[in-house]
C-alpha cells in the first residue's frame, strides 16, 4: 500500500443538489495501481470514471473513503499529492488566447519549471505530438481534435508521476491516437504512473497492463486484457452466418451469443475443429478470429446489467 | 520509489507563466487595454458635467480606485471562465500551484491589463493637482493592496457561479455596489452623517480617503490618516482571508 | 414578407430563451439592483438630476438589453453552438435573433417596472410623455438589439467581448446626456446628442413633458426622425445580416 502510485478503498460519492435526486455515482470503489503501471478505466457512459478521476485527483471531494496517492492521504491532505500529479479533464480547452507552444510553456513555468527546461520539453513535447506546425497558431484557430492534442501535450510535458487522462484521445484520428500511445509509451518508460479512462477498446488494449472494469458505481473485474478476455469462457470467437438453427447444439461448445440469424460461439482453440465441421455439414459460412477486448467488455457489462434486472 | 517523490519534484516561481497568460490577453485583444483607459475618462467627463469642479482632482483618484477595483470583476470573469467551460482550472488545481498562487496568478494577468490606464490618470493628477512626493508610493501601495483585496473577492463569487451566463450581472452588480457606494467619485462629507457610518464597511472608503488625504485634495474629510492606513490593511487582510476560505478549490 | 420573421417557431424560441434566462434569479434581479446603485450616485452627487436619471435609467437599461443579447448570442454560439442545434430546422435566423431578444426582454420586465414606478411615485409624467417614452424604448431595444446581435457574430472567442461590450455602453449610455440633462452640455455638442439614439430618446421623454428641457422643434425633430431611421435601419441590416452569418464563410 505504502508503495502503491494510487491506493483507493471502498470510495463513494454522492452528488446532492437541491431540488433533484441524488445520484450514487461511486458505491465502493477500491483499486490500487504500483507505480510505473499503465491502467485503464473502462465502463458506460455514466459509470462513474470521470468521478473517481477527479476525486483522486484532487479535483472532488469523495463521499466516503480512502484515497492514497505515493502514500500521501490526499482526501485530507491534497497539497501532499498534488506535486506528484497532473490531469488531462475531460472536454478540457486549452487557452484560446495562446498559442500551442505558450499552452505548454506557461503551464510548465506555473508548475515551477526553470525557463531553460521548460523550453526545451516544450519543443520537444510538441514534436512527439506533432504539434510543430501549428505550434504558432492560435488554439482558437485549432480544430477539436488539435485542441485535445495540445491538452495532452500540455500535460505529458510535466512528466509527472502520476498522470490522470480522462478520455485523452477523443476526436482524434487513428494517426494522432498513435503519437498519443507512443508519447504515453514513453513516458511511462521513464517511470511515469497512468490511470486513463476510454472508450476506445482497442487503445485500452495498447495502452494498459491492468484494466478495471466499472458500472454503476462499482468494479465489476479487474485484470489484464487477455485475463479479461479469458474471463468470457474462451479465447477464439467462431461466427456462424445464419446460425440461429443451431444455437442449441452450438451451446454445447462454449458460450453463445446472438445477433440476428447469426451465431457467435467463444471456446477455447481445441474444439474449434468440430465447430468448423458442423458449420461445413450444415452448409454455413463461419468465420474464426480472436476475441476481441470489446466483446469481453460486452460481455462482462451486459452480465451486470442482466443480473440486475 | 515512492520516496524519491516525497518533495516537490519541481521547485521555481510560478507568476512568470502567469504574467505571459496576462500579456498575451491584452496583447492579443488591444480593446483589452483601451476599455480601460477610455472608460475612466468617459466617466469622469460625465462627472465634470454633473457635479461641482473643484472635486475633479478628487474624483481622479477615485477613477484610479475604481479602475483597481474592476480587476476584481475581470478576474471574476476569468477565474468562472476557465473552470466552468475549459476547465483549464483542473490543470492547476492537480498540480503543485496553491490556491493562493492561482489566485495571485490570475490577478497578475489583470493587472498588466489596467496598468496603462493607472499610468494615464496619474499623468492627469499630477497635471490637475499638486501631488507632494511621498504621496505617490502611499497611492501605489494603496492600489496594490485594494487589487489584492478585490482578486480574492472575485475568485470567491466566482465560486459560487454555475454558469457563466450570470457572470456578467453579478460580477457588475458587485463592482458596481463596492465602487459608487462608496466615496470614490464624491467627497465623504456629502453623505448623510448616517451614511456616512454605513460607508465605513467598505474597504475602498478607506482606500479614497488615504489617497485624498495624503494627495490634499479639497473637500476631503480631516482624519487620521493613520487610522485609515490601520483600517485599509486589517480589511484586506481579513477581507482576503474570508474570500479565501469562500474559494472552492476542490468540488463538493 | 413583412415579419414573416415572427412566425410561431419564433415564439417558441422567445419562449425558450425566457426560461433559459429566468432560470438564475441573479440574472432578473441583478439589472434591477444595478440601476438602483447608479441612481443613488447620481442622486449624491446632484439631487436635482434625480428626473432625468430615472429617465436615463429607464432607457439605459433598455439600452443594456442589447448588450445582454450580445453576451448571450456570442456565448451560445461560441460554447453550446447552439445555433447548429436550432438552425438547421424550421426556426429562420431572423426568428432566432428576435426570438433571442425578446426573450431577454421578457425577463427583465420586472426592472422596467420597479424604475416607472418610481418615476410615477416622484415625478408623474403626462400621458403624452408616457406614451413618448414607451415609444423611444420601443426604438431603443430595436437599435440596441440588432447592435448587440450583429457585434456578437464578430468574435470567435466569446471572453474577448467584454471589452468592447464596456466600450459601447459607456458610449451610449455614460458620455452622452442620458442620465443628466442635454443642458449641462456645451452647445456644440447638443446636436451630436440629439443624433445618437440613447440621448435622443431621454430628450424627446423630457421634451415631450414640458419643463424638462428647452429644445427647438427642429432639435425635436432632429431627434425623433434619427431615433426612428437608426433603429429601423439598423434592424433591417442585422435582420439580414442574421440570415447571411446563419451560415459561415
Ligand atoms: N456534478 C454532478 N452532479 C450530479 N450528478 C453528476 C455530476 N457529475 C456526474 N454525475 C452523475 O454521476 C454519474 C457518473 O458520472 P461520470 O463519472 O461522469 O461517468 P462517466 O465518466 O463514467 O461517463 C452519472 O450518473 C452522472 O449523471
Ligand atoms: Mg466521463
Amino acid at each position: 500500500m505504502a508503495e502503491d502510485a494510487l491506493w483507493a478503498r471502498d470510495v463513494q460519492k454522492r452528488y446532492e443538489r437541491r431540488g433533484t435526486q441524488p445520484v450514487d455515482a461511486l458505491r465502493g470503489v477500491s483499486l490500487s495501481i504500483r507505480p510505473g503501471e499503465r491502467v485503464g478505466l473502462l465502463g458506460r457512459n455514466g459509470a462513474g470514471k470521470t468521478t473517481f478521476l477527479r476525486i483522486a485527483s484532487t479535483l472532488l471531494w469523495p463521499t466516503s473513503g480512502e484515497v492514497r496517492v505515493f502514500g500521501h492521504d490526499i482526501v485530507n491532505h491534497p497539497e501532499e499529492g498534488r506535486p506528484l500529479i497532473a490531469v488531462v479533464p475531460q472536454d478540457g480547452k486549452p487557452f484560446m488566447h495562446l498559442t500551442p507552444y505558450e499552452q505548454v510553456y506557461t503551464y510548465l513555468r506555473t508548475r515551477g519549471f526553470d525557463r531553460a527546461t521548460s523550453k526545451q520539453r516544450t519543443t520537444e513535447v510538441l514534436g512527439q505530438m506533432g504539434l510543430t506546425e501549428v505550434a504558432d497558431r492560435l488554439n482558437l484557430a485549432l480544430s477539436g481534435g488539435l485542441r485535445q492534442r495540445v491538452m495532452v501535450a500540455t500535460v505529458i510535458a510535466t512528466e509527472a508521476p502520476l498522470l490522470f487522462l480522462d478520455e485523452p484521445t477523443i476526436g482524434m484520428d487513428p494517426f494522432a491516437r498513435r503519437e498519443v500511445w507512443e508519447c504515453l509509451r514513453r513516458l511511462s518508460k521513464k517511470g511515469s504512473t497512468l490511470l486513463l479512462t476510454t472508450h476506445y477498446l482497442d487503445e485500452a488494449e495498447q495502452l494498459s497492463d491492468r484494466l478495471y472494469i466499472i458500472d454503476r458505481g462499482r468494479v465489476l473485474v479487474e485484470g489484464s486484457p487477455e485475463g479479461l478476455k479469458a474471463q468470457i469462457g474462451g479465447t477464439i470467437r467462431v461466427s456462424l452466418k445464419g446460425g440461429m438453427r443451431l444455437k442449441e447444439t452450438l451451446a454445447t461448445f462454449g458460450t453463445v451469443a446472438t445477433d440476428g440469424l447469426d451465431v457467435h460461439v467463444i471456446l477455447g482453440p481445441d474444439r474449434v475443429e468440430e465447430v468448423l465441421q458442423l458449420a461445413l455439414r450444415e452448409k454455413l459460412s463461419a468465420t474464426v478470429g480472436p476475441v476481441s477486448l470489446e466483446e469481453a467488455f460486452l460481455r462482462v457489462v451486459g452480465r451486470s446489467i442482466d443480473d440486475e434486472s | 520509489m515512492a520516496m524519491a517523490y516525497e518533495r516537490p519534484p519541481q521547485v521555481g516561481r510560478i507568476l512568470p507563466g502567469f504574467a505571459i497568460i496576462g500579456w498575451r490577453w491584452i496583447s492579443r485583444h488591444p480593446a483589452m487595454v483601451i476599455g480601460p483607459v477610455l472608460v475612466p475618462f468617459i466617466f469622469l467627463y460625465f462627472l465634470r458635467l454633473i457635479s461641482p469642479p473643484q472635486d475633479f482632482p478628487l474624483q481622479v483618484i477615485g477613477a484610479m480606485l475604481f479602475t483597481t477595483q474592476n480587476i476584481g470583476s475581470w478576474v471574476l470573469g476569468d477565474s468562472a471562465t476557465y473552470r466552468l467551460e475549459a476547465y483549464l482550472e483542473e490543470l492547476f488545481i492537480a498540480s503543485p500551484v496553491t490556491r493562493l498562487q492561482y489566485m495571485i496568478g490570475l490577478s497578475l494577468s489583470n493587472l498588466i491589463a489596467a496598468v496603462p490606464a493607472l499610468v494615464v490618470l496619474a499623468i492627469v493628477l499630477a497635471l490637475v493637482t499638486p501631488v507632494p512626493w511621498y504621496a505617490w508610493p502611499v497611492l501605489i501601495a494603496v492600489i496594490l493592496l485594494l487589487w489584492v483585496l478585490v482578486s480574492a473577492i472575485g475568485m470567491a463569487v466566482s465560486t459560487r457561479i454555475r454558469s457563466r451566463r450570470v457572470v456578467w450581472p453579478v460580477g457588475s452588480l458587485v463592482f458596481t455596489v463596492l465602487g459608487m457606494l462608496s466615496p470614490l467619485y464624491y467627497p465623504l462629507s456629502v453623505l448623510p452623517p448616517a451614511w456616512q457610518t454605513v460607508t465605513r464597511f467598505f474597504p475602498a472608503t478607506y482606500a479614497a480617503l488615504l489617497v485624498q488625504g495624503t494627495v490634499g485634495v479639497p473637500g476631503t474629510v480631516s482624519s487620521n490618516l493613520w487610522v485609515d492606513a490601520g483600517l485599509l490593511g486589517l480589511f484586506t487582510t481579513v477581507g482576503t482571508a474570508v474570500a479565501l476560505s469562500f474559494y472552492q478549490w476542490r468540488d463538493r | 414578407m413583412a415579419f414573416s420573421f415572427v412566425d410561431r417557431y419564433t415564439w417558441g424560441y422567445t419562449v425558450t430563451q425566457l426560461r433559459v434566462q429566468l432560470h438564475d434569479f441573479n440574472v432578473v434581479i441583478a439589472p434591477i439592483l444595478i440601476q438602483g446603485v447608479l441612481l443613488i450616485f447620481v442622486y449624491i452627487l446632484n439631487p436635482a438630476l434625480i428626473t432625468y436619471a430615472l429617465i436615463g435609467a429607464l432607457v439605459y437599461s433598455m439600452f443594456q438589453m442589447g448588450q445582454r443579447v450580445q453576451n448571450e448570442a456570442a456565448y451560445i454560439r461560441v460554447d453550446s453552438k447552439l445555433p447548429e442545434l436550432y438552425l438547421p430546422g424550421p426556426l429562420t435566423p431572423e426568428g432566432y435573433f428576435v426570438g433571442m431578444s425578446l426573450g431577454i426582454l421578457g425577463s427583465n420586465v420586472g426592472t422596467f417596472a420597479v424604475l416607472a414606478g418610481i418615476l410615477e411615485w416622484t415625478h408623474p409624467l403626462s400621458a403624452l410623455a408616457w406614451l413618448v417614452l414607451a415609444a423611444v424604448l420601443f426604438a431603443v431595444f430595436l437599435f440596441t438589439v440588432s447592435l448587440g446581435y450583429f457585434v456578437s457574430t464578430l468574435f470567435e472567442d466569446d471572453r474577448a467581448i467584454q471589452p468592447y461590450a464596456t466600450i459601447i455602453t459607456n458610449l451610449f449610455g455614460v458620455l452622452p446626456p442620458v442620465f443628466y440633462p442635454l443642458s449641462l452640455l456645451p452647445t456644440y455638442w447638443g446636436p451630436l446628442a440629439l443624433v445618437l439614439p440613447t440621448s435622443a430618446a431621454a430628450a424627446l421623454v423630457e421634451a415631450a413633458e414640458g419643463g424638462l428641457v428647452s429644445i427647438s422643434s427642429g432639435g425635436i425633430a432632429l431627434a425623433a426622425i434619427s431615433l426612428t431611421l437608426e433603429a429601423l435601419a439598423l434592424f433591417l441590416f442585422t435582420l439580414a445580416w442574421a440570415r447571411r452569418s446563419a451560415r459561415e464563410r
